[in-house]
C-alpha cells in the first residue's frame, strides 16, 4: 500500500446507518472526501494469467504479477492505474469467504498502520453487499479506517471482495479511495478466471441473496450434480457477514454435502459450520440397520445419537420434487421429515410445506417448528424469493442466480 | 433448499438479542401522546406482533405483568419495572446441561473464581458485578455460545453475560435460567427498547431477575419484557432460540406511565 491511497483527515464524522448497504451515509463527509469516493478509472490494459494447480489460464483485467508464492497461498499485484494497486489472494485451504476476506482486510488494516508509522485508532464498517459473478457468488466488505490521532489522522478504505471456486478461493482488496467500479471489474475478472477453467456438470444450480431490513447480509448457494448411479450430490455453501454495529462484522461460513436418490429421500449427509475463525460446529448423518445416526461436534462438545425417527428423511433436492407436486396436485399441504442440524441435530425436524392464496408475491409456506417462511415458488418448485417477518427483524431470501431444473 | 432456509433463519435469529442496542435488536418505540417526562415504576403498553396471543400467554406466568386486551395483531398489558416468575422451579434448572456446562473445566474455573463476601448470602449484586467483569470482551460478533465457551473466551453480548451468570448461579446451588425478551429503557436520552438476555434465579423462595450485561450502567428506569426461556438445553437448543423471537414484538406502542 503507498502512502497516498490515505486521506490526511482530522476528523471524518462516523455515523452507523443500518438502513442501507452503504452502511456510512456518503453525504456526511466532508466534499472533499466524497469527491474521492466517487472518482473512477477506465482499465484498457489486460495481461495473461496462468495458474496451473487450478488449471488456471485466462487474459484478466490490468497487469498482473505473482508477488508472493508460499504454503498454498498465492499472492498478486494486479496495477489498474490507480495510486494503489489491486492485491489479489489465491487460498487453497481456507475458512470460507466471510472468515477469510474478514482476515485479509485486518492485515490490510494493519499494513496500512504499520506504513504510516502510526497506530490505527479507528474502523468502521463501510458497506457490506453481496453478488455474483457469472454463477459464482461473492461477499464485498468496504472498511473506513484512521491511523493516527490529532493533527497526525489520517484515513482510508480498504475495499474488499471474496468468491469461492471450485477448490479455491479469491480475496481482492484495494487501499485506494474511491474506485469502486474498477476494483470490482478487476475482481470479476479474476475470479472469471477461476470459474471458466473448470466444466460446470451442475444440473441445477443457485445462488440467493440474504438480507435483514434491506441490509446484504451473504448468500446461500446449492449446486446438484448427478453420478454414475442416478444418485444426486448436493453441495451448499453458505457466507454471511454481519455488520453488528459500527465496527465489528459477524463472520459464518458453512458447507454442506449430502446425496439424495432420484425420489427425494435423504442418503447421508455432512456439514460444517466456521464462525469468526473457529469451527463451530460439525455433523455427519448416515442410515444403518434402519436408523438414522447422527455424529458431530458443536463448540468442541461430541454429540452422538440416534434419532428417535426411524422413517425416510427428505433432502433437499426432494424438497423441490415436494413443492413441485403440491404446485401441480390438488393437496393444499404436505408434511414431511427433515435434518436439520443447525436447528437440531439429534432430533428429524417435522416440516409443513403449504400453498397460500391470500398474500401478494407469495404461493407457499413452510412452517419450521416455531419459524415460519413465506415464498414464491415457481414452475418445478424453484425458489424465488421469501421472507420471514417476526419481532423486529426480516429476514429476505431472494434469488439472484438459477440455472436448469431441480429435477431429472 | 430448506436446509439452507433453516441454516440462515437461525444463524439470523441469534442477532436479535443483544447487549446495547445493536441494529438487528431495536424494537421500535413509540410514546403515548398523554406522556410526559420520565415514565414511572410501572407503565401501559402496546406490543405488536403477529404473535400476540402466544406472547400474550407467555406473559401471564409472570407476576407484575397485566394482559390487559388481546387481538391477533397486538397486546396491551400493564407491567412493573421487574416482573416475578411465578412457574414451577424444574429439576433441570439447577443441572448441569449442554448448554449450561458445569462440569467443563473452563466453567469450573470460572465458577470457582467466584469469591462471595458472606458465604451464608446469595448476593445478586455480586454475581452481577463477577460475570461483568469477567467478560472483558462486549461484543455482538456471537451468535450463541455454551458456558464452558464464553468461559474460555470472556467474550459476547447479552446472551453469553446470561449463559455464564446461569451457571454461576447453578454452581451456587441456586435454579436459574436463561430467559429472553425485551428491554424498555427510559434514559435521558429518551426511550428505547431492544432484543435481551437476561438470567432469572430462585433465591429466598422468588424468582428474580440477575442482569450482568446492563450491570453498572448510568443509572435509568428499565423494563424488563420476558418471553421466552431456554427450556431445550440439549443439543437441540437453537430451536428454543428460534422460538424466542417468535415472542418478540415487532413494535411497542402508546407507552405510558400507569396509574394504580
Amino acid at each position: 500500500m503507498k502512502l497516498s491511497t490515505i486521506i490526511p483527515a482530522a476528523a471524518i464524522a462516523v455515523t452507523f446507518n443500518a438502513t442501507a448497504k452503504d452502511l456510512l451515509p456518503l453525504e456526511s463527509f466532508p466534499e472533499w472526501f466524497q469527491t474521492s469516493m466517487v472518482r473512477e478509472t477506465a482499465i484498457t490494459s489486460t495481461s495473461e494469467f496462468s495458474l496451473a494447480p487450478f488449471n488456471v489460464k485466462a487474459e484478466v483485467i490490468g497487469d498482473i504479477a505473482l508477488a508472493d508464492n508460499a504454503e498454498g497461498t498465492w499472492y498478486y499485484t494486479i496495477d489498474i492505474g490507480t495510486n494503489a494497486p489491486v492485491e489479489c489472494y489465491v487460498f487453497n485451504e481456507y475458512d470460507g469467504p466471510a472468515n477469510s476476506m474478514h482476515a485479509v482486510v485486518g492485515l490490510s488494516l494493519d499494513g496500512a498502520a504499520e506504513l504510516n508509522g502510526r497506530p490505527l485508532t479507528g474502523r468502521y464498517n463501510y458497506a457490506v453487499d453481496t453478488g455474483v459473478v457469472g454463477s459464482t457468488p461473492y461477499l464485498s466488505l468496504d472498511t473506513l479506517y484512521h491511523v493516527g490521532e490529532g493533527e497526525n489522522k489520517a484515513s482510508g478504505v480498504i475495499k474488499a471482495l471474496s468468491a469461492e471456486t471450485e477448490n479455491s478461493l479469491q480475496v481482492c482488496v484495494h487501499s485506494d479511495v474511491g474506485y469502486r467500479k474498477a476494483f470490482f471489474d478487476t475482481f470479476a475478472s479474476f475470479v472469471s478466471a477461476f470459474e471458466n477453467s473448470t466444466e460446470n456438470n451442475a444440473f441445477f444450480q443457485s445462488v440467493y441473496e440474504m438480507r435483514i431490513n434491506d441490509i446484504p447480509m451473504g448468500y446461500a448457494s446449492e449446486r446438484y450434480t448427478k453420478d454414475a448411479d442416478g444418485d444426486i450430490m448436493i453441495q451448499s455453501t453458505t457466507s454471511l457477514l454481519v455488520p453488528v454495529d459500527a465496527s465489528a462484522v459477524s463472520r459464518t461460513d458453512s458447507a454442506d454435502i449430502s446425496w439424495s436418490r432420484p425420489d427425494g429421500s435423504l442418503i447421508n449427509g455432512s456439514t460444517y459450520t466456521i464462525e469468526n475463525g473457529v469451527m463451530a460446529s460439525k455433523f455427519a448423518i448416515k442410515s444403518s440397520d434402519a436408523k438414522w445416526h447422527v455424529e458431530g461436534n458443536i463448540q468442541g462438545k461430541t454429540v452422538e445419537a440416534q434419532l428417535a425417527y426411524e422413517g425416510w428423511l427428505l433432502s433437499d433436492y426432494g424438497s423441490y420434487l415436494e413443492t413441485a407436486n403440491l404446485q401441480e396436485g390438488e393437496a393444499q399441504s404436505a408434511q414431511f421429515y427433515m435434518w436439520a442440524p443447525d436447528a437440531d441435530p439429534v432430533t428429524a425436524m417435522n416440516i409443513t410445506l403449504r400453498q397460500v392464496s391470500d398474500k401478494k408475491d407469495t404461493n407457499m409456506a413452510i412452517d419450521m417448528g416455531p419459524m415460519k417462511l413465506d415464498f414464491y415458488a415457481e414452475e418445478h418448485g424453484i425458489f424465488k424469493h421469501g421472507v420471514m417477518a417476526q419481532g423486529p427483524v426480516n429476514v429476505y431470501m431472494t434469488s439472484i442466480y438459477s440455472q436448469g431444473i431441480p429435477s431429472l | 433448499m430448506k436446509a439452507i432456509i433453516f441454516f440462515t433463519l437461525l444463524t439470523f435469529v441469534t442477532f436479535v438479542h443483544s447487549q446495547s442496542d445493536p441494529s438487528f435488536a431495536t424494537v421500535d418505540v413509540t410514546l403515548d401522546n398523554e406522556q410526559n417526562g420520565p415514565l414511572g415504576q410501572r407503565i401501559s403498553l402496546s406490543l405488536l406482533s403477529s404473535n400476540a396471543k402466544a406472547i400474550a400467554a407467555a406473559m401471564q406466568q409472570w407476576q407484575g405483568i397485566q394482559v390487559d386486551a388481546v387481538t391477533d395483531s397486538s397486546l396491551t398489558i400493564t407491567t412493573e419495572l421487574r416482573p416475578r416468575y411465578m412457574g414451577e422451579v424444574k429439576p433441570q434448572y439447577s443441572a448441569a446441561t449442554f448448554v449450561i456446562d458445569l462440569d467443563e473445566p473452563s466453567t469450573k474455573g470460572f465458577t470457582s473464581g467466584f469469591v462471595p463476601s458472606d458465604e451464608a448470602i446469595f448476593s445478586v449484586d455480586e454475581v452481577q458485578a463477577y460475570v461483568s467483569e469477567y467478560i472483558s470482551d462486549a461484543t455482538y460478533i456471537h451468535g450463541f455460545n455454551f458456558a464452558s465457551t464464553v468461559a474460555k473466551q470472556k467474550s459476547g453480548d447479552c446472551t453469553e453475560f446470561a449463559v455464564l451468570t446461569t451457571a454461576l448461579v447453578r454452581a451456587l446451588g441456586k435454579p436459574g435460567r436463561v430467559v429472553f425478551g425485551t428491554v424498555l429503557i427510559d434514559d435521558p436520552t429518551g426511550v428505547t427498547a431492544y432484543g435481551h438476555a437476561w438470567t432469572e434465579v430462585f433465591d429466598n423462595g422468588n424468582w428474580q431477575i440477575i442482569d450482568a450485561a446492563l450491570y453498572g450502567l448510568a443509572e435509568d428506569i428499565r423494563f424488563y419484557l420476558p418471553g421466552s426461556v431456554i427450556e431445550n438445553e440439549g443439543p437441540g437448543y437453537g430451536m428454543s432460540l428460534a422460538a424466542g423471537i417468535m415472542l418478540m414484538p415487532s413494535k411497542l406502542a402508546n407507552v405510558k406511565t400507569a396509574t394504580l
